[in-house]
């Protein structure tokens, strides 16, 4: 199925990172899993089983740290996970252009895991737990998952629900404009989001500098990068071609 | 119909059920009716509103949004400019499981009229005197407990500085000492020894990187954060920093501007200079002699500013180093460096001065209050025990339960982040004297008490923390609401020209810089460092537990050489080995680092193995690392 076999969507929700901002601080992580109620690491977790739906990886090029923010890259076109998906658990929305993660649906095969090239899906091995009496600073527009479930990034699905109802409580309709948390809280402004048939912001995906990862598998992630260093670039291309699959 | 026909039926049926929807309904209801157990932690209830505030966990003050569900903070957002990671979970510490709730005697449960009448009695019957050590100074409290330490002939201690070291030690060689602040904004090139200077050390609003509009040089032993993105990185050999600062100067010298050659002790400092060449300082810091003539260069053509601030938690990098770096910024005109003007205080709230804890004489306190109401810089036990009489009471007004579990008496809990309205003490990154609130917004758990209340008490003044704050604002002149709804006072500018004296401080000896420059390599040298908000919330593991980040406290590295030397494995686990103790650690390897290196990632666990030598730098000497 392509792009052009679906309704047109209202909006196209896209991100754009600069690798030559970003500084590898860690509010986008924090913000995320605060904005999504992501609970604190068990104390069995490692960077290999942990519950980030929004990753940092470091890495050398340029002769200096460059780091690589790797959400769900929202893929648009072939959208790999949801083609694998049993349960239905992984809808793309036509309205927002967001592939969304149901967990009341998903049994946790992980099937859709095995078949994200981006590795951008994690498990969730242990029951959510906060330290006593921390629920009560969880956000109430997000639910809590259970164990044995897949989680992923959803560009802040809580959010978009949020700036849909303000919307039409004050009696406008179609898409809306929001902000990711990590959009918000990165200190650099590294992380630009936008909707993509607004021509302006789609402008800056088409400038040189910008470019998507595993852009030749075709499956049409809406998370672009963007860096003028064509050593950065060739690191960050080059790392993502050798990221293992899980 | 027959019994075959029926069992043919029930078979067929049983069969073709699998090709119905029927059990794939089944497996999702069962999916979503299983999501709802009693265990699984309810998000709150109620209307979500943001409220404008400040985080004071750190003298940067960061204006922020507070979001509230039904009153209760639910994520604390930037306002103005932008947060560290902390500040977005700071409203986590009131649920912290290491936060303090109630008060311990020696591990045991007592009450804070128990500690109140322990202090008493030691004050009644003490032969030697009572100290107050501030872990945080700079605060309304601070000036509170200065006051009732007046009254109680009472000793205010204060530990090393360490974020903003290189502008204290400046002001000792002003014509007139005023209190600087290192501004970033007023420079285009900042040679950093060692300091966190893009990681922690300024507001993150002020050096992330659109607003970043100076160049940094960072002279560092390990790839460090900040030494990773920074513009350039001067791997230099541990310990040879202020070998780099005298070679600088040798090179400075030699295009003096006439007014630096008029200060007092110039002779002095020039002696040290003179002495260290480009050429004998690339054999002790492994730096090419061409780069350090040209970093001289560099610094010479531009407004440039030297820091030695040095590690909140790896403590600070010593006098010798520090007062190099004040020369240095001396000899580059002063660039960076403002006064900060003083923030007013009532006037009948005259203290104690404060007092470093490294001056107090060994053996002199009898009655120890330590406050801790934040999560904060590191500070060594073993800079503290000496200055305890043999029988002292220790009481440690905390926000944690084991920090100071295993040395004090007494642990008393405080409130909290957002439990009561805090002020934070000035930033040593911006000339503004400001000051900002933040607000009580949760309700402070039965037991805790104000740490200013308890030396209050013991000095005979019920007057409440609360009702003193008010008077602090009164005497300023701030709008109380205004400062509770995230406003910020700021007092007028200062005259920022600045004239200096001297190059170097009273004591500090051209002997003395070149003892330290020449000082002998440890065959195992340990550059600790680490997060002083790291304890702030749970969720901050995301960072380094979940991910790789950050470096885990209780984390080593070494280069393979130094690895296979020591005859550790990556992945084993090992044991640093000290004379003052062993601090179990996770090894990995690190090509960036160079051989003899060991890289320790602590968190306050480093205050129990390190010593500070006798240059106030805090040091692991005749350490080395053998298998668990």
């Amino acid at each position: 199925m392509t792009r052009t076999d679906k309704a047109s969507p209202a909006a196209h929700y896209a991100m754009i990172i600069d690798l030559d901002r970003c500084e590898g601080c860690g509010d986008c992580v924090v913000a995320c899993a605060l904005e999504n109620n992501v609970p604190p690491p068990n104390p069995k977790a490692t960077p290999r089983t942990g519950l980030n739906w929004l990753r940092v990886f470091r890495l050398e090029a340029a002769g200096r740290d460059v780091f690589l923010p790797m959400p769900c890259m929202q893929c648009g076109e072939e959208t790999p996970c949801q083609s694998v998906c049993p349960q239905k658990a992984v809808e793309l929305d036509p309205a927002t252009g967001i592939v969304g993660q149901i967990p009341e649906r998903c049994l946790g095969c992980r099937y859709c895991m095995a078949a994200c090239p981006y590795q951008a899906r994690v498990f969730n091995w242990w029951d959510p737990q906060w330290p006593a009496g921390m629920e009560q600073t969880l956000n109430p527009n997000v639910s809590v998952r259970q164990r044995g479930t897949v989680e992923k990034c959803n560009f802040c699905h809580g959010r978009w629900h949020a700036a849909i109802e303000k919307a039409a409580a004050a009696g406008g309709r179609g898409p809306v404009a929001y902000t990711p948390a990590c959009s918000e809280a990165c200190p650099a402004q590294a992380i630009t989001f936008g909707d993509l048939n607004n021509s302006e912001f789609a402008a800056l995906t088409n400038k040189p500098e910008s470019f998507r990862l595993l852009d030749s598998l075709g499956t049409g992630p809406k998370v672009f990068y963007k860096t003028a260093s064509t050593a950065v670039r060739a690191a960050v291309t080059g790392a993502a071609k050798d990221t293992p699959h899980a | 119909m027959i019994r075959r026909d029926l069992l043919k039926f029930g078979g067929g049926a049983a069969a073709g059920l699998a090709f119905t929807p029927i059990p794939w309904r089944l497996l999702g209801d069962t999916a979503m009716w299983s999501q709802n157990w009693s265990w699984m932690p309810r998000v709150p209830r109620g209307e979500v509103a943001d409220k404008d505030a400040r985080c004071t966990l750190c003298p940067a003050a960061c204006a922020v949004k507070a979001r509230c569900a039904g009153g209760v903070p639910i994520g604390l957002w930037p306002r103005e400019s932008a947060l560290c990671p902390a500040g977005f979970v700071a409203h986590h510490i009131a649920w912290h499981p290491i936060r303090l709730r109630t008060c311990l005697h020696r591990g045991q449960p007592a009450k804070n009229e128990d500690a109140l009448r322990a202090a008493s009695a030691r004050l009644s019957g003490a032969s030697g005197s009572v100290a107050v050590l501030d872990l945080v100074p700079g605060r309304t409290a601070s000036l509170l407990h200065r006051h009732h330490l007046a009254k109680l002939g009472g000793t205010y201690l204060v530990p090393p500085v360490v974020e903003g070291a290189t502008a204290a030690a400046t002001q000792s060689l002003l014509a007139q000492p005023v209190a600087l602040a290192a501004v970033l904004s007023d420079v285009k090139t900042v040679l950093s020894f060692s300091t966190p200077l893009l990681d922690g050390w300024a507001a993150p609003g002020r050096v992330a990187r659109p607003n970043r509009q100076f160049r940094v040089i960072q002279a560092e032993a390990r790839r460090s954060r900040t030494a990773g993105i920074a513009d350039e990185w001067l791997a230099i050999r541990p310990g040879s920093e202020t070998t780099l600062a005298l070679a600088i100067a040798h090179c400075l010298l030699k295009q003096l501007s006439a007014p630096a050659a008029s200060l007092d002790r110039f002779a002095e400092w020039t002696r040290a200079a003179e002495a260290m060449s480009p050429a004998l300082a690339a054999q002790s810091t492994g730096i090419d002699p061409t780069r350090i003539e040209k970093l001289a260069a560099e610094l010479r053509r531009e407004p440039s500013l030297v820091l030695a601030d040095g590690d909140p938690v790896g403590g600070p990098l010593g006098n010798e180093l520090q007062s190099a770096a004040a020369a240095l910024n001396v000899m580059l005109g002063l660039h960076g460096l403002k006064a900060r003007p003083a923030i007013p205080v009532p006037k009948d709230w005259a203290g104690v001065d404060e007092t470093p804890i490294s001056n107090a004489a060994d053996g002199s306190i009898s009655l120890l209050i330590i406050d801790e109401p934040t999560p904060g810089q590191a500070l060594p036990w073993s800079l503290i025990a000496p200055k305890l009489a043999h029988d002292a009471l220790v009481v440690a007004l905390t926000w944690n339960q084991p920090h100071f579990a295993a040395q004090a008496d007494y642990l008393v809990p405080v409130p909290v982040f957002l439990e009561a309205q805090q002020d934070a003490p000035a930033p040593h990154d911006t000339p503004q004297a400001a000051f900002s609130l933040s607000p009580a917004l949760l309700p402070a758990p039965d037991g805790v008490m104000h740490a200013s209340d308890f030396v209050a008490r013991l000095a005979g003044d019920e007057v409440a923390f609360a009702d003193r704050l008010a008077e602090r604002i009164k005497a300023i002149g701030a709008d109380p609401k205004e400062l509770e709804a995230g406003g910020q006072w700021i007092a007028p500018a200062a005259a920022s020209t600045l004239a200096a004296r001297r190059i170097l401080p009273p004591g500090m000896t051209a002997d003395r810089l070149l003892a330290a420059a020449q000082r002998p390599a440890e065959p195992l040298h340990v550059v600790a460092h680490g997060w002083r908000a790291s304890a702030t919330s749970p969720l901050l593991g995301k960072l380094w537990q979940e991910s790789a980040l950050r470096d885990a406290p209780r984390s080593a590295s070494a280069h393979p050489a130094t690895m296979r030397n020591l005859k550790v494995v990556v992945g084993r686990p090992a044991v640093l080995d000290t004379p003052s103790g062993r601090l179990p650690v996770n090894l990995s390897a690190d090509e960036n680092l160079q051989e003899g290196v060991l890289a320790l990632s602590s968190g306050p666990a480093f205050t129990q193995i390190c010593q500070s030598d006798s240059s106030g730098a805090w040091r692991v000497p005749g350490a080395k690392v053998v298998p668990a």
